[in-house]
């Protein structure tokens, strides 16, 4: 069995509305997986579910082979599973430079070793000229590339990314799907991207995982999926 | 470039600033101002005590003065009155009855009772979030004063406690206030530190990164508590008296003024608002047993201290809510 992050049978409710049904996802370490479906398909539900935000009420998350059964976020991310936010969430009076070295820090460590892997994370993601300033005074493209850097201090093994995309506008995009194309070799690990925008999810994802209504609509390599009738009906056909 | 600065700047630099402050009032030999600057000492103990949980946590507490309790009446138990301990706090364990212990020691130990029960309700308060853990911390003060005051084999209840050993001075007070600012240093360049503030701006990104945010609030709760302990029990051998009402809102509502008007985040506000509060607070004080202007002589009205105090926190609040020198320190250039 290859190192993998998945989910087996996962079913979340929400007041008796499935959010998650049923979902098998397989995340391969070294490979990126596109993850997409309409607004309230149950993307965010299941990166929460993943970094063990959400407990989900049927089925396993599985690291590798090991039932994650009761572990919080605290512990998944010790484990090597790091992510961002959707609404990026970065820690607005620190500086970026501290903000990476809050990832370095989840495997602990003193801050001086922190810190040089901050700066790794921070010349990783071309954020040099601004690691000293408060994270909370940036323009939104780079607090996005500062809430990866924090999750690429962590060296993890799977990584999360919930729409990085997000308010860029089509150079940022180029930038951030280079930067994304680089992660699994230098980091050796793998990706799950959320993400609304097409192009950025065609450059850089191998295979994809789309979900419609909690669950599975299809799954496979990009090829496959894009032209899946399924897919294309509620997905992509709505276009 | 702020990253290689000396390991405790700015701690150094606040040192060297109210040394030279106590040097100064010593030369002018202004025993009115010398008095005032050691009290300001004495709160700047507490201030910074407090300040190591307020300001890297966000969470306003208003229990620290409970702490301050604590640490006064543990160091009285030791040191208090020799030869009549025994009238005075019958209850007393037998071994506490006979002890006398070094006032530094018994300082020290004062703080460790105090951090030992913020252990012990931390556990519990800091798992809380939100306005519930500032309301939680008020419960404490509550709590401590009702059982000080009503525990009176050991605290002479509601009369006050006589006799404690006089040996805090200018520079006692300066030391002291200096192994504060120093330890709050130490603390907020740590890594626990650096992971307490993460908490304090996103409490689910600080999860995301190994962090729990709980366990980081009770690591800085104890060591506040330690500090605030301490510095009660030098409060107490200042007075050379002790009441359970001294430790109450008054010095809650002034040490947490001291903190929110410097600035909250950061050391050298609490530095900069303690210094200010106690000269307002001085000068106030002598308008109200009153000045000769030429031939007419005007008093300011009994509690004119605490409501002019009130309306300077008020328009701090109110135009510069991040306190007079915000989140900068000494000798550091802001990061934007």
């Amino acid at each position: 069995m290859p190192e993998a992050l998945s989910t087996r049978a996962v079913g979340v409710r929400f007041q008796g509305l499935a959010a998650l049904d049923r979902v098998d996802l397989t995340l391969p370490r070294g490979e990126i997986v596109g993850l997409l479906g309409p607004n309230g398909a149950g993307k965010t539900t299941l990166v929460n579910v993943l970094s063990g935000f959400q407990r989900p009420d049927a089925g396993q998350v599985l690291l590798d082979d090991h039932s994650l059964e009761r572990a919080g976020p605290e512990s998944l991310a010790r484990r090597g599973v790091a992510r961002t936010f959707q609404s990026v969430r970065l820690f607005d009076r620190l500086t970026v430079t501290e903000n990476a070295e809050m990832g370095a820090l989840v495997h602990g460590g003193s801050r001086t070793r922190a810190r040089a892997v901050a700066r790794q994370a921070i010349a990783f993601t071309g954020l040099e000229s601004v690691a000293d300033r408060l994270a909370g005074s940036l323009p939104y493209a780079l607090e996005r590339r500062v809430g990866i850097a924090r999750a690429l201090a962590q060296h993890p093994r799977f990584l999360l990314l919930d729409e990085p995309a997000a308010g860029m506008h089509d150079a940022e995009c180029l930038d951030l799907v280079a930067l994304i194309r680089r992660i699994p070799d230098a980091f050796e690990c793998g990706v799950l991207l959320i993400e609304h925008n097409m192009s950025v999810v065609m450059a850089t994802c191998a295979s994809l995982h789309v979900l419609a209504s909690g669950r599975t609509l299809a799954t496979g390599p990009v090829d496959h999926v894009r032209n899946d009738p399924a897919v294309i009906d509620a997905y992509l056909g709505a276009a | 470039m702020n990253l290689r600065r000396p390991r405790l700047f700015p701690a150094t630099g606040l040192i060297a600033v109210l040394a030279v402050l106590a040097v100064g009032s010593r030369l002018w030999g202004n025993t009115l101002v010398e008095g005032a600057l050691t009290e300001a000492l004495l709160y700047l103990v507490l201030v910074v005590g407090l300040s190591i949980f307020v300001g890297n946590s966000g969470v306003v507490s208003f229990g620290h003065i409970g702490f301050a309790a604590i640490g006064a009446y543990a160091s009285a138990w030791q040191t208090c009155c020799t030869g009549f301990r025994g009238v005075f706090m019958p209850g007393l364990p037998t071994f506490l009855l006979e002890l006398d212990m070094p006032v530094v020691t018994a300082a020290l130990l004062a703080g460790l009772l105090a951090a030992l029960v913020a252990a012990v309700v931390g556990i519990a308060i800091m798992r809380l979030g939100g306005i519930a853990i500032s309301i939680a911390l008020l419960s404490l003060l509550f709590i401590v004063k009702s059982v000080y005051e009503n525990w009176d084999s050991v605290t002479a209840g509601q009369s006050s406690l006589v006799g404690l050993p006089l040996y805090v001075d200018l520079w006692v007070a300066l030391a002291w206030a200096a192994g504060a600012i120093v330890v709050a240093q130490i603390y907020q360049r740590s890594a626990f530190g650096l992971k307490l503030r993460a908490v304090r701006d996103d409490e689910a990104a600080a999860r995301a990164c190994g962090v729990t945010p709980w366990i980081q609030r009770l690591i800085a709760f104890v060591l506040s508590a330690f500090v605030a302990g301490v510095g009660g029990a030098l409060y107490g051998h200042y007075l050379g008296t002790l009441a359970v009402s001294i430790f109450w809102l008054d010095m809650t509502f002034v040490t947490i003024a001291m903190l929110v008007l410097g600035g909250m985040r950061s050391l050298t506000g609490a530095v900069v608002g303690t210094l200010a509060v106690t000269a307002t607070r001085e000068i106030l004080r002598s308008l109200e047993r009153g000045v000769d202007l030429g031939t007419l002589h005007w008093q300011a009205p009994q509690g004119s201290q605490e409501i002019v105090l009130a309306l300077i926190l008020l328009g701090i609040l109110v135009f510069r809510p991040e306190g007079l020198v915000g989140d900068r320190e000494l000798g550091v250039r802001k990061a934007v």
